[in-house]
């Protein structure tokens, strides 16, 4: 969100706190009637979907453009006195903010707080990031291992973790995060990201995956047994998502070989929680072996992109795990669905779903599992 | 002061966050907030971890009041969300 010229030195203030509380309890209030009035508007079922921004639905209403809320600074306000925080409502496109001031429920004072309409766009001019220098403590760990990326892309049998996967007939790949069990003899699955097994809630059941990618049907190893949707903000609805997790059935267990990933001798089946300052591997179909380092957990409202610059289709994420690069990018793409381990032990930490030049997020492997009834063998 | 780019957290010095901490992450509200979360120090010390607009002045004294002395971490929000994004082999050349 942006921070209004005039907020820095006001918010120093100490009789700041109490009208800041007083709009933020309006902001409860608002949020109720807002999402009761957005409801209410009339949407046709097929545009309650996922959405692009600048599409076709988002222009529909002046209430379907509004993309957040908040408490803030009247806009207007040059020096801001005790009475001149607002609730804040954003809206992505400049041409939207005249029409949404006008709209009858914004136009209203809530418990006494005005309702101040603003422009903010989710995306900024892209500027490109240098890879970040190693922290201090991990400097006393070994260089990584060769990353061998072009060994992830092969046809590799018997099948191991941490290699390239993608739907038979299919133009796009990820990664086979590892093998899971839902019993202790019972079936086998490969355990990857929707975005890679059920590309984004679109594949039905059944769908059948290559190792690597390919359009032989003598390369199937999987078919799509289940996926947790993946939920996007439609009018009204803004809901947020916790994993990007799929299963695959492994079709011959004759072809795989559990217990191991590529390039990672240490690689030990199990689950732990992912802690900050952890140091972290994983092995991917891009990049191959890469290490890094768990810079926060728990992370809320994380925005993840699953369109393109130029046409993003935004989710928002809570519970998510933030990764630096050691050395490098820690990921890209190709490696979503890459088990993320503790570089020491070797034990699934994370699941890999997305990034950028710095970071890598991942999602809460322990909360795939329990989703899918299945755990790491 | 502004916000750092990729925050150095420091290994844990215990090895579970506070619960009181977890609590805050999850409900902590502020209009410069973004992400909300958690991390330690660089010398070890749970903390919150939060992001706010890159252009934003920190500490934050709202934030700080709901931190209830716990330390904050501010980290600049990325210049464009993480994408979530497979590869296309035939762009490879394959």
């Amino acid at each position: 969100m942006v921070c209004p010229p005039s907020m820095a030195p006001f918010i120093e203030q100490e009789w700041y706190m109490a009208s800041f509380g007083d709009a933020l309890a309006a902001l409860e209030s608002f949020r109720t009637d807002l999402v009761s009035a957005q409801t209410s508007a009339s949407v046709p079922v097929a545009e309650a979907m996922a959405f692009r921004i600048g599409g076709r639905a988002m222009r529909r209403s002046p209430l379907a453009n509004i993309h957040a809320t908040g408490v803030g600074v009247r806009g207007d306000s040059e020096t801001p006195g005790p009475n001149d925080f607002v609730v804040k409502v954003y809206v992505f496109e400049k041409t939207d903010v005249s029409a949404a001031r006008n709209d009858p429920t914004l136009k209203r004072a809530v418990q006494g707080v005005d309702v101040d309409v603003e422009h903010l766009p989710v995306q900024v001019a892209f500027k490109p990031r240098t890879a970040v220098e190693s922290p201090p403590y991990t400097r006393a760990v070994p260089a990584p291992q060769a990353a061998h990326p072009a060994q992830h892309q092969a046809k590799v049998r018997p099948v191991k973790a941490g290699v390239e996967i993608g739907p038979l007939g299919g133009d796009f790949v990820g990664t086979l995060g590892c093998f899971v069990r839902r019993q202790a003899h019972g079936r086998i699955f490969v355990l990857s990201n929707n975005h890679v097994l059920a590309d984004v809630n679109r594949f039905p059941i059944g769908k059948k995956h290559t190792q690597p990618f390919s359009t032989d049907p003598a390369d199937v190893i999987c078919a799509l047994s289940d996926f947790e949707p993946i939920h996007f903000p439609s009018p009204g609805s803004q809901p947020r998502n916790v994993i990007d997790a799929a299963i695959a059935a492994v079709e011959s267990s004759a072809e795989i070989i559990p217990g191991q990933m590529l390039n990672i001798p240490k690689y030990t089946p199990g689950l732990k929680a992912p802690v900050p300052g952890m140091a972290v591997t994983k092995a991917g179909r891009t990049t191959g072996v890469t290490r890094g380092v768990i810079r926060a957990i728990r992370v809320r409202g994380v925005h993840v992109n699953y369109g393109s610059s130029a046409q993003p289709v935004i989710a928002t994420f809570d519970n998510a795990i933030t990764i630096t690069g050691v050395g490098g990018p820690f990921s890209k793409p190709g490696d979503s669905g890459s088990v993320i381990l503790e570089q020491a032990s070797g034990v699934p930490v994370a699941l890999l779903f997305a990034g950028d030049a710095t970071t890598t997020t991942a999602c809460d492997i322990a909360a795939a599992c329990a989703r899918f009834n299945v755990h790491p063998i | 002061m502004k916000p750092v780019r990729t925050h150095t957290p420091g290994a844990p010095v215990d090895p579970t966050p506070p619960d009181r901490l977890l609590e805050l992450a999850d409900k902590l509200k502020d209009p410069l907030v973004v992400q909300t979360g958690v991390t330690t120090t660089t010398d070890g010390k749970w903390a919150l971890f939060v992001t706010v607009p890159r252009d934003a002045s920190v500490p934050i004294p709202t934030v700080e009041a709901q931190a209830k002395g716990f330390p904050v971490v501010y980290e600049a929000e990325p210049d464009e969300p993480p994408i979530a994004k497979p590869a296309y082999p035939r762009t490879e050349g394959r």
